[in-house]
Order: C-alpha cells, then structure tokens, then sequence
C-alpha cells in the first residue's frame, strides 16, 4: 500500500446554497490511512463539505478528486464511487424494517453481488467486531443509540471501502453511549483506515486525529497535528472557539 | 512518492470508473439527441397522415409518432445535466405537439370551437335558469347541513349514552347511510316509496337523502370529538371548583369544538358538492339547468359554463377545509408536547 | 369528638361536584316516573294523521319527539340508573319511534310486501341486475388501475422538484378534488362529442373515476413516500444503491403499509361513484335497475339494487374504517 497515496483531494470546492455561500473555496488533500478531525462552530460549513465529497451534496463549482477520480466528471458512476466510501450519519438512519444482520448484507448483496451466505459471514464477522453479534436479528427500534450507530458503523464497513465518512457520529447518542461508538472509531483508526470525522469529540479528536481542520465561516482557518492546533494555535479565530469548549 | 515493500499494490476497484471518465453515454451524447430530434421532425413532415380524420392504419402511425416524442422528451428528462428551463421548454412543446396532434386528426370544427364552447350569447340566453338552479343548489346544500347536524348531533348523543341497544340500531344506521351510494338512495326515496304512499317531492327526496347521508358522517365526527376530551380534562376543571355547567361551557366545548370544526366544514364541503346528484331526480338544481339549457340551446356553453362555476365555487371551499384540518393537526400536536 | 371528614346533613365536601338544584330533581326516580306517564297521556292523545291540519299534526309530533328524546336522554344519562332499566328505555325509545313512522307517515304497509318484494312479476329481472353488478364490478376494476396509474404518476412526478411541474401537478389534483365526480362524467359524455370526441359511456365513466380518484389517491401516496425519512435515502445512496435500488428495497417497504388504508378508502369511495355512471348511460347495476323499474313499474328492482350495493359496500367500508384506525393506533 501507498502510504502517501491520495485519497481524497478538493480544489476550490464551492458550495451555495440559493443565495448563502456556505462553503468559500476549500483546498485539502487527504492521504491514506490518514484520521483527519474537521471542527469548527455550528453554520461553519463542515458537515456540507464533507457530504459534497460523495456528492450527497453537489457541489456548485470546484473540483474533488477520490482515489485521483475526478468526481464532478459529467456522467460519471458516482454509485460505484460511493461504494468505496463509507458514511456513518448523526441520526445513525438504520433500516427499521430491516433487522441488524439485513441491514449490513444489503448493500454487498445488491451492489457488490456476493451471494447471501458470503454476505452473511461477513456481517457477522463485522458484528464481532463491534460487539454487538447478539443484536444480529435485533430491529433498529429494540436497540440503543449507541448499538445503532455500531451497527450503522458496521453496515458502511461491510462495503469494505477505503475511506470512511463520520458526520458527527456521537452528537445524538446519549454520554453513557458514546464511548462504545469512540472505542470502535480507535480501533478503526489505529487499524489503518482512512477516516474522515466530523466532531466534537475533543478526547478522541487529541487522541485519535492525526490532522485538524479548523474550519469556520465557509473556509478552513486553520489546520495542524492536535498539537499544534490545540497547543499552539495560529489564529484568534480558533482560539476563540478553542476557549469556548474546553 | 515512496512504495512501501512489503505490500503489493492492489487494483483500485475504481479503476473501470477511472477509465470511464470523460465519456458520454450514447443517449447522452448531444449528436444522438439532435439526430433522433430531426427524425422526428422529418417524420411528422413526410410521414403524418394529412389532415383529417385518421383511419385505423394511420391512427396507430400517429400514436407511434407521439410515443417516439414522448420517448424522446422522456431521455432528456431524466438527464440530471440539464437545464430545468430546457425540461420546461420541452414539456410545453410537448403539449404543444398533443394540440397541433389533436387540431389535425380530430373531427372537430375548429372554426365553430369557440362559438361551440364559450358562446356568451348563448349563456346570456340560459342566465335565468342557471341562476335559479344556482341557488336551488344552495338551498339544498344548507337544508342538508342543518338536518345532518340536528340528526348526527342527537345520534352522537345517544351514542354516548352507551346503551347497547341503542348502540346497534345507531352503527346499523350509520353503516347504511356511510355505505350506499347517495344516488341510489335519492331514487329510492323519489322513486320506489311513492309505491308505499310515501310522496316527498324531488326537493324533499334529494334533501332527506343527503341528509341521511350526511348525518351518518356528522354522527361520527361529533363521536370523535366527544371522545376527544380527555377524562383528565373533566377531573381537573372539578378540581378546580368548576361545576358542570361551567365545566362544559368552559373547558369541554372549546375543545371539542376544535377536534369538531374541522372535519364538520370538509363534510359540509363534500355534502354541497353531491348536490349536483340531485340532476338525476329531476332537481333542476345547477347541473340539471346547465344540462336542460344544453339540450335547449343545442349548444354546449351552459354546460361549461356550469362546470367552470363548480370549480369557482369549490376549488376555495376545499382549500379553506384543507387548511382547516392543517390547522387542527398542528395546534393538537402542539398541546400533546 | 366529632372527625372533620364527617359531613352535617346541609353541608357538602368542599371538593365534591356541586349540582344545580334543578339536575338533582330530575334525576330523581318519582320524577322520571311522573314525566313517563305525561308522555304516555301525550301520546295517547296524539291526533290521527287525517284528524287534523298538517301544521298542528307536524307541531304536536315535534313536540312529542323531543320530548320523548329529552325523556330517554336523561334515564340514560344517569349513571346511577340500573342497566335493566337502561336497556328496557333504549327498546322503549326505538320502538316508539318506530311507531311514530308506522303511523304518521302516510304509508300504506299493507302495499309493503306486494311492491318492494314482489318477486312473481320479475323473472329474469335478477339475472339482469347481476349483469349491472358485474359491469359496475368491472368499470371500479379499470378505474382503479386508472387511479393506481394516475395517483402514482403525480406522487412520482412530484420528486422530480420541478417548480412548473408542481405547479401543474398542484392544478390537477385540487381542481379534481374540487369538482363533484358527475360533473365530469357529464361534460365527458355530453360535452366532448361536441369538440369531435366522442368517448363512449364507459370510456367517460372510467376516465372520469380515474382522473378524480386518482387526485385523492396522490395524497395516500405522498403519504407515504413521506413516512420515509430522507436520512435513509441518504445512507442507502451513500452505500451505492442505485435510484432505483433504494425505491425498491427501502422506500417502498416502509410507504406501502402507510399508503394501503387510505388507499383502499379513496378505491371503496369510487366504487360508490360508480352509481353515478347510470347519469351517462353505462349499463351499471343503478342503471339496469332503473330500467327495470320504468319498464315494468314496479320499485322492487330498484330496492333490489339498493341493498346489493349495501352488501357490497357496507363490509368493505368497515374494513376501509379498521385499517385507518390500526394506523391512527401505531
């Protein structure tokens, strides 16, 4: 494996919706096996940049580039694109009329077409792996938000992406839950996958991240290794939101 | 750039979207959208049927034409890189195809359309009639509203009364009237009961029947709205120091009168729109006198005019219910936060 | 030493429902009794129906029924009554009711069995009748397949969020959910020849159920498609489910059990309107019926026909009502 190899790079991506101009020209690469953090206030932009980088939002002008793939090209596969990214949501959005096991073999059977039987090995390997392969034939609704987002976190995974999409995974879990989801998230990360987080989460963030982006106000501030931003930040502007939560 | 050793590179699974990038998928491709436009062009010029009525033959020819345009239309709708206004100028011409269509092959005559459809001479004419059939309407749709409410508040009522007998005859009373077709029962009572010496008038059927009709559905919103206040309402206003009398006119009215209104005004709506049923038994209510003056004047304008006036009349009213029942909802939720 | 709970005679609990003084009597049995009694004598002395004008005749029943009405409403109101005595009023009322038509509408019953039942003088009037059913059978059949096609059409053309196509979507379905049915069917039948379409009676019958059913079914379907939250059409595209994929296997699970009541509602309502097509001469069971009774001058086909549309609709609208209660439950 290419340790430096680029996953996911933006030039200028601009993003408006109507009339705001919600993100101003972003510029970032991130490379394999990298843990990028993006923080920054509420309105900041961060959720909307890291959703348009699997076009969940489009983006207005700008280019995104995964695994070197132009994204915005006309007419491009972006399903086969977002195969190979996994995006875990705040609301965990777990199919109710599916249980856990359903929920994880979906997509591999129907998109990936393996066959039943390897897609439910699979599954339950990645149950495992959460802690949660007693839940296998447990619907969404008799689990608790911390084993839905596992589950939700092991659904994305079954895809066997490169890269993997948090969208505030912990905003709406309750605090005894959230450390399930970060232990997961830690293990993730110190196995080698590429993570993309957009969080709150200082401890994990100062623990787990290997680059912040500060971003406020539609642009990135500042970024740094954890060090650097929460030991020596550059910018008024970070420190600002800095003192607010710690 | 530095390979690590010890792993081997493993084809990105991209790699086919990879190769793909920058190609146009053959219905995309502007060339094969211009070229089948101008086949379409070339065969409404040179294949169409002249004008006129169409035979067997040409008419499925005809049909093949606008299922090809529809076709058309249809791959340039569903491109996401398209332009909305484009979609929109494509959706009208294709409206535009279906008129120019229509004005070839059908056996209208186009120059006696308006004079047909819209002739103001001819309503002027049938004014009179209209207005009068106009306001037997309204009379009947208010006479069956107050008759419903009396009938449908006293079977609420009685309902509530919780007597088992009682109970049956209501739900077998309110099953019928819910379930037969309001038309059969108009021409039940007008036509088959005069055979028991039971004479009412057209008017009279019409109202008895829509009545009936009505009260069955008034019966069961008043139901609901009783069965709305809950218990804790009435425990609470007694806890209070308020005695029955207060409590209904204070605490119990108002808000049965919320849960109440709203479907109350969609099921006036809805009574005042089956007026239009009483045509079949010789009401000359407002269909019936567009109908009667049509077949008079041997000219279609009362009819369209008449429909035109239901619209006019109708439209607002089923609006305002609908906002009515939105309203309703979203208060209620409010108070069960 | 007297306990502060115990009550003097005169007194009441500062927290037990005071009622007026007027609610404490009639409630009371000797008063129930005496009122019984008045209104046994009033109704012993209730004119008969040719004795006298039809203003005093009309007046006196009105007076007498709500009296009978307040009466009964009060025995059964109370909750200290004994249900026998409840049961015994409720049985009284209805029958005095049923009283008051037998004698004062003006029916002659003996009339009753030679005209709604008479059977004799009809042979072969039934196997017409059920040949109307089977074509109204049919037309709801078409019309709700029309509908089905109509409902989903705008409910799909509606996620294309195009402003113009909403705008025209919106056009149609409050314009056919405004208008009465038979109006259309009209203008369908005797309007159009005039324009050069000429659309048979079951052609207008079936457009006209389809379009204006199909407004009300456009509703049930948004519905529906709403009861999805857009977070799993999110996680469903992001895992690269195609379009279409996510309709099939996630939207269309969670929509059809929200759309099947109020869909079944809007196909039952139809099935009613198709009475309505006798207006424009579809050979329907209403229609056959009316035949029947100009040609032999005799309503029994018409009753005939009134209670095979109950049997048809009145189980069908009681199923319609406990699918739309199971889901106000959940």
């Amino acid at each position: 494996m290419n340790k430096s190899e680029v996953m996911i790079e933006t030039v200028d991506l601009q993003k408006y919706f109507k009339d705001l101009h919600v993100l101003k020209g972003i510029n970032t690469k991130v490379t394999r096996s990298e843990v990028v953090a993006v923080m920054g206030p509420s309105g900041s932009g961060k959720s909307t940049f890291l959703r348009c980088l699997n076009r969940m939002e489009e983006p207005t002008s700008g280019h995104i580039y995964v695994e070197g793939i132009d994204i915005m090209a006309p007419y491009i596969d972006i399903n086969k694109v977002r195969t190979e990214i996994g995006m875990v949501f705040q609301s965990f959005n777990l199919f109710p009329h599916l249980n856990a096991i359903e929920n994880i073999k979906l997509a591999p059977m129907h998109v990936r077409k393996i066959s039943d039987k390897e897609a439910t090995e699979r599954g339950m390997e990645l149950l495992d792996k959460v802690g949660l392969v007693e839940k296998a034939l447990a619907y969404p609704e008799q689990l608790s938000g911390g084993q839905q987002q596992r589950i939700a976190i092991a659904r994305a995974l079954a895809m066997q992406p490169q890269i993997m999409f948090f969208d505030e995974p912990t905003s709406a879990l309750d605090p005894e839950m959230i450390g399930e989801v970060l232990d997961v998230m830690r293990r993730m990360a110190k196995e080698g996958m590429t993570m993309i987080v957009v969080s709150h989460e200082m401890g994990f963030i100062k623990e787990a991240a290997g680059r912040i982006l500060f971003m406020a106000d539609g642009v990135i501030v500042e970024e740094g290794t954890p060090d650097e931003i929460f030991n020596n930040s550059q910018h008024q502007r970070t420190q600002d939101f800095l003192s607010k939560i710690l | 750039m530095t390979q690590d050793n010890n792993s081997m590179e493993t084809p990105s699974r991209l790699a086919d979207v990879k190769a793909k990038v920058g190609q146009i998928p053959l219905i995309r491709k502007s060339q094969f959208l211009y070229s089948y436009l101008a086949f379409l062009v070339v065969y409404g010029i040179f294949l169409l049927p002249s004008k006129g009525s169409p035979s067997p033959v040409e008419l499925i020819i005809v049909a093949i034409y606008f299922l090809l345009a529809i076709v058309w239309a249809a791959i340039v709708f569903s491109d996401e890189l398209k332009s909305n206004k484009l979609k929109t100028a494509i959706a009208f011409g294709i409206l535009i195809l279906l008129g120019w269509l229509y004005y070839m092959y059908s056996t209208a005559r186009w120059s006696e359309m308006s004079q047909l459809f819209f002739n103001v001479e001819v309503i002027r004419k049938a004014w009179p009639y209209l207005v009068r059939g106009f306001w037997t309407t309204i009379f009947l749709a208010i006479a069956a509203a107050i008759i419903s409410t009396i009938l449908g508040l006293l079977l609420a009522v009685f309902r509530s009364f919780n007597s088992p007998v009682l109970n049956f005859f209501i739900v077998l009373y309110v099953d019928v009237f819910r379930a037969i077709p309001i038309i059969v029962l108009m021409m039940v009572i007008y036509y088959a009961f005069p055979f028991m010496n039971i004479r009412l008038s057209a008017i009279m059927s019409g109202i008895v029947a829509l009545g009936l009709n009505s009260s069955a559905y008034v019966s069961e919103i008043f139901r609901a709205g009783f069965l709305s206040i809950k218990k804790g309402q009435i425990e609470a206003a007694h806890a209070l120091g308020l005695n029955a009398m207060q409590t209904m006119r204070l605490v119990i009215l108002p808000q049965a009168f919320q849960v109440v209104i709203p479907p109350l005004v969609g099921n006036y709506v809805a009574s005042a729109k089956d007026t239009a049923l009483a045509s079949s038994i010789s009401i000359i209510e407002l269909l019936k006198a567009g109908l009667a003056q049509k077949s008079l004047l041997a000219n279609p304008s009362p009819l369209i005019f008449v429909t035109v006036l239901y619209m006019v009349m109708f439209v607002p009213l089923t609006q305002f219910s609908g906002y009515l029942e939105k309203k309703m909802q979203s208060s209620r939720r409010q108070v069960n936060v | 030493m007297n306990s502060t709970h115990e009550l003097k005679d005169n007194q009441t609990h500062r927290f037990v429902r005071t009622h007026p003084m007027w609610f404490k009597i009639i409630r009371k049995p000797a008063f129930v009794g005496v009122t019984f009694l008045l209104l046994v004598v009033f109704a012993l002395l209730l004119p008969a129906r040719e004795a006298a004008t039809p203003a005093v005749l009309y007046t006196s029943i009105s007076f007498f029924l709500l009296l009978i009405l307040f009466w009964s409403a009060n025995v059964l109101s109370d909750s200290k009554q004994p249900e026998a005595v409840k049961m015994i009023v409720s049985l009284l009322l209805i029958g005095v009711l049923c009283w008051l038509f037998y004698n004062y509408s003006g029916a002659q019953w003996d009339k009753l069995a030679d005209f709604f039942f008479n059977w004799g003088k009809l042979t072969g009037s039934w196997r017409v009748l059920f040949r109307g059913l089977g074509v109204t059978l049919l037309l709801a059949a078409i019309s709700a397949v029309g509908t089905i096609f109509f409902g989903l059409a705008v409910a799909i053309l509606r996620q294309f969020k195009s402003d113009t196509l909403n705008f025209f979507l919106k056009v149609y379905v409050d314009i056919f959910r405004s208008i009465p049915m038979i109006v259309v069917m009209v203008v369908l039948f005797f309007a159009l020849p005039y324009a050069g379409i000429s659309l048979g009676s079951i052609v207008s019958t079936v457009l006209a159920l389809s379009l204006g059913y199909g407004a009300y079914a456009a509703e049930s379907f948004r519905a529906g498609i709403e009861a999805v939250h857009s977070g799993q059409i999110e996680a469903a595209r992001s895992l690269g489910l195609s379009r279409w994929q996510t309709i099939r296997m996630i939207i269309m699970p969670q929509a059809v059990p929200v759309v099947i009541p109020p869909l079944t509602g809007n196909l039952v309502a139809m099935l009613k309107e198709t009475a309505v097509a006798s207006v424009v001469a579809a050979p329907e069971l209403l229609k056959r019926a009316r035949e029947l009774y100009t040609s032999k001058t005799n309503p029994t086909p018409l009753v005939a026909a009134a209670i095979i549309y109950l049997v048809v609709l009145v189980p069908l609208v009681r199923i319609v009502n406990m699918l739309e209660k199971r889901v106000k439950l959940k």
